[in-house]
Order: C-alpha cells, then structure tokens, then sequence
C-alpha cells in the first residue's frame, strides 16, 4: 500500500514538473529592443541663423567647418530596434541611414550599434545611452544645405523595462 | 298653279304601285330562317353586359386610397411603438480587463517635425533635452569604407565633442 501511495505522489509530482516546464516553455520570451532616435540637422553657408538647441554643436562644427554658419533642425525619426536587425532611417531627399544594434545596454549603460551613413561606409561604435552622436555626411541638398544627423539610444538604466 | 295633282291621277298612279308591287312581291321567309333570326336575337339577349367603361377609373382611385391610408397608419403605428428596451448586463458579468495599450516600444515615429516631438511622449518627451556625447564617451569599435566612393567615417580629430566625419580612405 505504501508502495502505491509513493508510486501516486511521486507521478503528480512528475506531472506538475512538466506542466510548469511546458508553461515556461511556451511563454514568448521577451525580446529586447533599443529604442533609437535619429535627428537630422541641415547646415547652411549663407544663413546664420542658428537653432538655440543646436549652440554647442555649432560651435564645435565651426571649429573645422568653418564654412557652415548656420544650422538648424529638420526633422526626427524614432524606432525600437531589436538585436542584430537593421533598419534604415529616411533623412532628407534620398539619402538615409542604416542602423543596427549590435548589443543592448551593457552594465555601464552602454550601447553597440553598427551605423552605415549615406556614401560613408559604416563605422561601429559604442555609446552612452540618452546621447547624440552626430554624424557630418558629404552630401548636400539642392538648397545648397549640409545634412547631418545624429543618433541616440534609449533606454537608459532607469527607464529599462523590469 | 295648283301644287297637288287631281284626285283621279292620284288614284290611277296607287293602282298602278299595287299592281307592280303584286307582281314583284318577295317571298316570304321560311320557318327555317325564322327560327336561326330567333336565336340570334336571343344569343345577344342572353350575353353579359359589359361593364360601364366609366367606373373602373373610379374603383381604381378608390383602391389606391385605401392602399394609401392604410400605409400611413401603419407607419404611424409603427412611429408609436417605443422600441425593445436594451438587455443590460448585471455590472459583475461586464468585462473587467484594462484596454490593451502600444508599450513605447511597440510605436515607430518615421518622420515628425522638430516643433512637434515633444507633443509626443513615449515614457518620455520623444527629444527631450538634446545631449550630446562629450569626448571619451564614444568607442569606435570598427570602421570600413564605402566600396563604391572610399569614403570612410571616422572622429574628426581636435574635437571635444566626438563628431563623426567622411574622411578619404588611406591607401
């Protein structure tokens, strides 16, 4: 009789083991995305007028760029990428912007991303995240304006889903 | 001048009618045709008689009267009758469950005028503040030139913030 009674518990015991496994098992694994936000900025040689946002970058433009007096912001793009899956960003007239992250926030907050500009080849590279990096590309628009662009990756340590 | 002839020439020109009449009489008809004359007559006796073209007009338009009162009451009626109350469910048998919201990560903004981001909020504001990274913070891991142009990215040197520039490929 004990022997049975063993017998009982021992497969409900089994049983469970396996409804839990197979549960686990089925349960969609949630996939890590970083959010990436791209902005693109146009400079101009002939109008100074600058974007207050845009100071700093101007400033430290003008440095070896001396040519392009003025910038301002154009327009903003934001995806939420998975690993290892690349997406382009539309900039300006034809010219865009592949990006792919190579890996999600590491314990400094710092993410890898492979970032292929317009005619530029591509450059991989690590970054904080909630940062610009901006990137100056040869191209130029027909009103004679300089595109730029620059990218951010969120989320940042605060903000990751738990 | 007298406008009727003497009476002897009236009387002479009767006898001489009678006489001709005696010679030229036609003959009577035989009880054979007498008998086919009289079922004529009865055959149209006997036939119904149409109705008077006059009315039917009338019974028409008294018809479609009708037709038309009893539409409109019917329609009326139907106007009149309150419609079936809604069944409601009893508040505990309602679904309870939270509307299914897009998590921040599920949305794709394309394309939005600079003006616009921070109208949008995805956790945070879609800018927000505009930070850039300063010197030391970016690690360039790897750079390849483009195959076609040979133009390479790279950080543009004496910067202190790291820029990313188009630099010629080195031979």
């Amino acid at each position: 009789m004990r022997e049975l009674l063993r017998l009982f518990v021992g497969s409900l015991l089994a049983l469970s083991g396996l409804s839990v496994g197979l549960l686990y098992a089925c349960e969609k694994p949630t996939e890590k995305k970083v959010r990436v936000s791209v902005i693109v900025i146009l400079a101009s040689e002939t109008d100074a007028t600058t974007d207050p946002k845009l100071e700093a970058l101007a400033a430290e433009i003008r440095k070896t760029k001396s040519e392009l007096k003025g910038f301002r912001l154009f327009k903003m793009a934001c995806k939420s990428l998975p690993l290892d899956q690349a997406d382009v960003f539309e900039l300006i007239d034809d010219q865009s912007a592949t990006i792919k992250i190579k890996s999600t926030a590491d314990k400094l907050d710092r993410v890898r991303l492979e970032v292929h500009p317009p005619s530029m080849g591509k450059i991989t590279y690590s970054t904080p995240c909630g940062k610009f990096l901006p990137i100056i590309t040869r191209f130029k628009t027909k009103k004679g304006e300089h595109l730029l662009f620059a990218i951010r990756v969120q989320p940042c340590g605060e903000d990751k889903p738990k | 001048m007298n406008a009727f002839p003497p009476q002897d020439d009236r009387n002479d020109d009767l006898e001489q009618l009678a006489e001709v009449f005696r010679r030229h009489a036609p003959a009577v008809p035989s009880p054979v045709q007498w008998q086919r004359v009289q079922q004529a007559v009865t055959r149209a006796l006997v036939r119904p008689a149409a109705p008077t073209p006059g009315l039917r007009p009338f019974l028409g338009m008294v018809a479609a009267l009708l037709l038309v009162a009893l539409g409109g009451i019917l329609y009326w009626t139907s106007l009149r009758t309150a419609p079936a109350p809604l069944a409601l469910l009893p508040t505990e048998q309602l679904p309870s469950e939270p509307f299914a919201v897009a998590q921040a990560a599920e949305i794709t903004i394309h394309a939005v005028e600079i003006a616009d981001a921070d109208r949008i909020v995805l956790g945070r504001f879609l800018l927000g503040q505009l930070e850039f990274a300063r010197a030391g913070e970016i690690e360039v891991v790897e750079t390849r030139p483009d195959p076609a142009e040979g133009w390479m990215p790279t950080i543009a040197p004496q910067s202190a913030m790291p820029l990313i520039v188009a630099s010629a490929q080195e031979p």
